[in-house]
């Protein structure tokens, strides 16, 4: 059997960009994703464990990289976890890219009083999950981004989405009605990969675990 | 491969009535059956989910009499459904082979089976790594038991998830790695039950004596508590590279039996075949083409010669021998003349 390389899978975008400090803290040299910034695939030197690739991912897709195997790790916000439930390890809370899941309508509506609710979401499962839960059924709209303006223009009554600072719920007229789950990244394991390199596995996670108690007051 | 330790093969239908066979299926598995209605009677039935039930029913039925242990093995397909959380990305239609060992308790016939699941693998030039958990310190430790989000973070060492629904868990996820976190483990459990002492003790049972042939790769995950069901002691699965998860599930499952008819020690594991040739080499080239006209008594005299030396053997149009014995994997060609040809 030909050794696979050690592939970690990292978010494009705001989430990596956020956890950079952090990496390096953790003594990953992420200077090729600085000279080369359009490649997706980047050679990386872990400390301790030896070369390994970085694959620039769609934050949604870095678990499905790794449920596979492909990337035995990966960074990926608890909204994405929460969301498709992947069948990953993830030992550990890196506390950055907080923000919360919440319903949110316009000031004047009550989805919860509504018969059957339409929602518009980027998150189907989660959003189903949450009035499931409360026995209420909904109708649940899937939408892939800018999700604030289905209530405004009739598609939806309210909405299941990510709330980091609220500027974008207030300058389209929406508030939270309700808070349904706490998002911050994580880091995940392939479970095949934590067993059969668990040695670089757990160095890395015991590193960005020094990481995190550095860099979080 | 497992008749060479002494198992025999026994065989089971691929489909039942969902009555007969639902009382040896947790609740686990019976949410992951594949259901199917009886056009004739309006019955349902279902697609068999594993062996191990219909292995323990036949048992029951069947051999209840008779010296101990008994040693059964089994291969075939099996059907599930995605359990009720949509997990799971492996194919729902499974090709499954094991070995259950029936009749015998203690360490000794835990590593008999621990032995044979490597030496399937080291048969197949694969390693395998044995991960071991035991369902006895999860049963001493919530002994409540526990709902599915709280077993998911358990499994999932997910900290978070695991410090908000059941606190007094969280040492588990920390008692992984190799055979020594079993006395890591003993420290850090020492005011629990007695019960988990007695699971550590047979984990370590297990363990001690397994790494003479073939060399064994053993690790142990306390928090690994994936599909418990109806294990009552040890409870392991197997990883090899080329595969996203476990390959091999298996463990001790002492009640099933009493659920069939009179209670019975039982180990035994299953192994996902269709899993672990993904990962494979193509196997070398054997056999040999031989090029000449179907029913023409030299090449047919010359393929019996070749067949009884084992070698599988086909006769061919010699204008398309070669092309048939390079696509079809064949590792000789031989020509109208008696001349051999070794395809690389």
């Amino acid at each position: 059997m030909t050794s696979v390389p050690l592939r970690l899978g990292l978010p494009k975008g705001r989430l990596l960009e956020q956890a950079r400090p952090l990496l390096r803290a953790a003594g990953l040299d992420l200077s090729s994703l600085d000279q080369q910034a359009r490649r997706l695939v980047h050679p990386v030197e872990l400390p301790e464990i030896g070369p390994a690739e970085i694959l620039l991912l769609r934050p949604s897709d870095v678990a499905v990289y790794v449920a596979h195997g492909v990337c035995a790790i990966g960074i990926v916000g608890s909204d994405v976890l929460a969301e498709q439930h992947p069948d990953v390890l993830a030992p550990l809370d890196l506390k950055l890219g907080r923000c919360r899941i919440c319903l949110c309508a316009a000031v004047d509506s009550d989805p919860y009083r509504q018969e059957t609710p339409r929602i518009a979401t980027k998150y189907p499962r989660i959003a189903t999950e949450h009035f499931l839960s409360l026995g209420a059924p909904a109708e649940i709209v899937e939408l892939s981004g800018n999700v604030e303006i289905a209530p405004l223009v009739g598609l939806a009554d309210g909405i299941v989405d990510i709330v980091e600072t609220g500027e974008t719920l207030a300058k389209n007229g929406l508030v939270i009605k309700a808070v349904l789950e706490q998002v911050s990244a994580r880091l995940i394991f392939n479970r095949a990969a934590a067993k059969l390199r668990p040695g670089p596995l757990s160095a890395l996670e015991e590193r960005l675990r020094r990481a995190v108690a550095e860099v979080t007051p | 491969m497992f008749e060479s330790y002494g198992y025999r093969r026994v065989y089971t239908p691929w489909f039942e009535l969902l009555g007969s066979l639902e009382r040896g299926l947790s609740g686990e598995a019976q949410a992951r059956l594949f259901h199917l209605v009886d056009p004739g009677s309006g019955e349902i039935l279902v697609l068999r989910p594993d062996f191990t039930a219909q292995v323990a029913r036949m048992v029951a039925a069947r051999m209840s009499a008779g010296p101990r242990p008994l040693r059964l093995a089994y291969h075939g397909r099996v059907a599930r459904a995605v359990d009720a959380l949509g997990r799971g990305l492996s194919s729902r239609d499974l090709f499954q082979a094991g070995i259950e060992l029936i009749g015998a308790a203690g360490p000794v016939a835990e590593r008999e089976v621990l032995t044979i699941a490597t030496a399937a693998f080291a048969k197949l030039g694969r390693t395998l790594t044995l991960d071991l958990s035991h369902a006895g310190i999860l049963a001493a430790l919530a002994p409540e038991g526990l709902d599915a989000p709280t077993r998911l973070a358990l499994s999932a060492r997910d900290e978070v998830a695991l410090a908000q629904r059941a606190p007094q868990l969280l040492p588990l996820l920390k008692l992984h790695g190799g055979p020594e976190v079993l006395r890591r483990a003993a420290a850090e459990l020492q005011g629990a039950p007695r019960s988990v002492t007695v699971a550590l003790e047979e984990l370590q049972g297990a363990i001690d004596g397994l790494t003479r042939t073939p060399p064994t790769q053993v690790s142990v995950d306390l928090a690994e508590v994936r599909g418990f069901g109806d294990y009552t002691g040890l409870v392991f699965r197997g990883y090899t590279e080329g595969a996203a998860d476990a390959v091999v599930s298996g463990g001790r499952y002492d009640r099933l039996l009493g659920r069939f008819g009179k209670e019975e020690a039982a180990v035994g594991f299953g192994i996902d075949v269709g899993a672990v040739l993904l990962g494979q080499t193509p196997p070398p080239r054997r056999g040999v083409v031989i090029a000449g006209q179907p029913g023409d008594p030299a090449s047919e005299d010359a393929a019996l010669a070749h067949r009884a030396r084992g070698e599988p053997t086909v006769v061919v149009e010699p204008s398309s021998a070669l092309a048939y014995a390079e696509h079809h994997g064949y590792r000789l060609l031989v020509t109208g003349d008696g001349v051999e040809r070794s395809l690389p």
